[in-house]
């Protein structure tokens, strides 16, 4: 079963899109303060974090750095509402290394479409 | 407009490859349109995404935890409902077109009902945070239903969203010639740095927020005569927001009421 971590500081999205993937036959762990998320993060537990990207005390950029020290090869897609971070970090940010954007609203079947191709690269 | 804000970051970005915090919280603070336009998109995209995805989980089954994505639906909803009221009475207020559409009403029912919907939709795990009220039996005022409704309702969210527990406690009182609504929490109470623009068109300290709430409330609280107010309280944990309106009869200085003595006025 392909385990999956959901960083986003909103409750309803974290309960919400846990539930949907685990009906999809994902396993889920969520958490809502990504600095949470950094502290209990061990390497060789999840095959794709799935992170938000404007979050109160760490955002998600800056998680995805810290995790990255601790696990260099983990697989993110970054699950954000801003259209600018789309197009804009990735022209600035070209070292970024992530190629997955998944942008807010999308629903389950089209989320897990994304995660599924995410995890055959 | 984007790029040009992180030009002088640039070199030192390229060359660490880090990301910094401060970065990123200077292009979420310094609000032009464009990016007010973006915030609010951001804000309406994650409430959409909470409605889309509880949608599909009731669609496709209904369990033991229906009940709790109803209320998650009805409270994204309702987050919708208070961001586009806001967004429509920006443009009226920046045009001076608001107008205020008074009747004589009980606030003291509008207040309970208020309240019960919004415990209503709570979600579980807030249900940490208790909400007391303090109301006369009846107050009747002159004033428009649905913009005090609005105001209230923006004002219970801030408290919801700043507290994490403890309780948020709501009191209406009248002296001779107004009445006073406050709304106490125990969260983590008025950011200093955001005081002074408290009540400012596009101030705001939260991740989730257009900065129009409370712009807006103080627009139409000052529509009807009265005063909006905000300080973080004394030897104890949270803030308390409260405002006063006339009583039902007219025209009473606002200034002129033992309600604002000890408060600040903005």
């Amino acid at each position: 079963m392909k385990k999956i971590l959901v960083v986003d500081d909103e409750p309803d999205i974290t309960a919400s899109i846990k539930n949907g993937l685990q009906r999809k036959g994902f396993e889920v762990d969520v958490y809502n303060d990504p600095t949470d998320a950094l502290s209990n993060f061990k390497p060789d537990t999840y095959d794709l974090l799935l992170i938000d990207i404007r979050m109160p005390k760490m955002n998600g950029f800056e998680l995805y750095r810290e995790v990255k020290k601790k696990s260099n090869d983990v697989r993110i897609c970054f699950f954000t509402a801003f259209e600018v971070y789309y197009d804009e970090f990735r022209k600035m940010f070209p070292n970024l290394e992530v190629k997955c954007f998944i942008r807010k609203p999308i629903t389950i079947n089209d989320l897990v479409t994304h995660i599924n191709s995410e995890l055959e690269k | 407009m984007f790029a040009e804000k992180f030009s002088a970051n640039q070199d030192s970005v390229k060359e660490d490859k880090e990301i910094q915090h401060a970065d990123l919280e200077k292009y979420f603070t310094t609000q032009t349109q464009t990016e007010f336009v973006n915030m609010a998109g951001h804000e309406m995209k994650t409430s959409i995404q909470a409605i889309l995805t509880y949608s599909e989980l009731l669609q496709n089954k209904r369990d033991k935890s229906s009940d709790d994505y109803i209320k998650a639906i009805l409270r994204n909803a309702q987050r919708l409902k208070i961001l586009s009221d806001n967004l429509t009475d920006l443009a009226k207020i920046d045009s001076c077109t608001m107008k205020i559409q008074k009747k004589r009403f009980d606030i003291c029912t509008l207040v309970a009902t208020l309240i019960k919907d919004f415990e209503n939709m709570t979600r579980h795990n807030e249900s940490k945070i208790k909400i007391i009220t303090q109301l006369p039996e009846h107050v009747f005022v002159n004033a428009d239903p649905q913009k005090l409704t609005q105001v209230i309702l923006n004002l219970l969210d801030n408290a919801v969203k700043f507290t994490t527990d403890g309780k948020i406690s709501i009191k209406l009182e009248q002296d001779k010639n107004f009445i006073q609504v406050t709304i106490t929490d125990t969260g983590s109470g008025i950011d200093n740095k955001i005081k002074p623009d408290l009540f400012n068109k596009f101030a705001t300290s939260s991740y989730s927020g257009t900065g129009l709430g409370l712009y807006i409330c103080k627009n139409i609280i000052e529509a009807h005569g009265g005063k909006i107010w905000a300080k973080n309280n004394e030897g104890q944990k949270g803030a308390t927001f409260g405002f006063v309106i006339p009583a039902s009869h007219v025209h009473p200085d606002p200034n002129h009421t033992k309600f604002l003595n000890s408060s600040i006025k903005v």
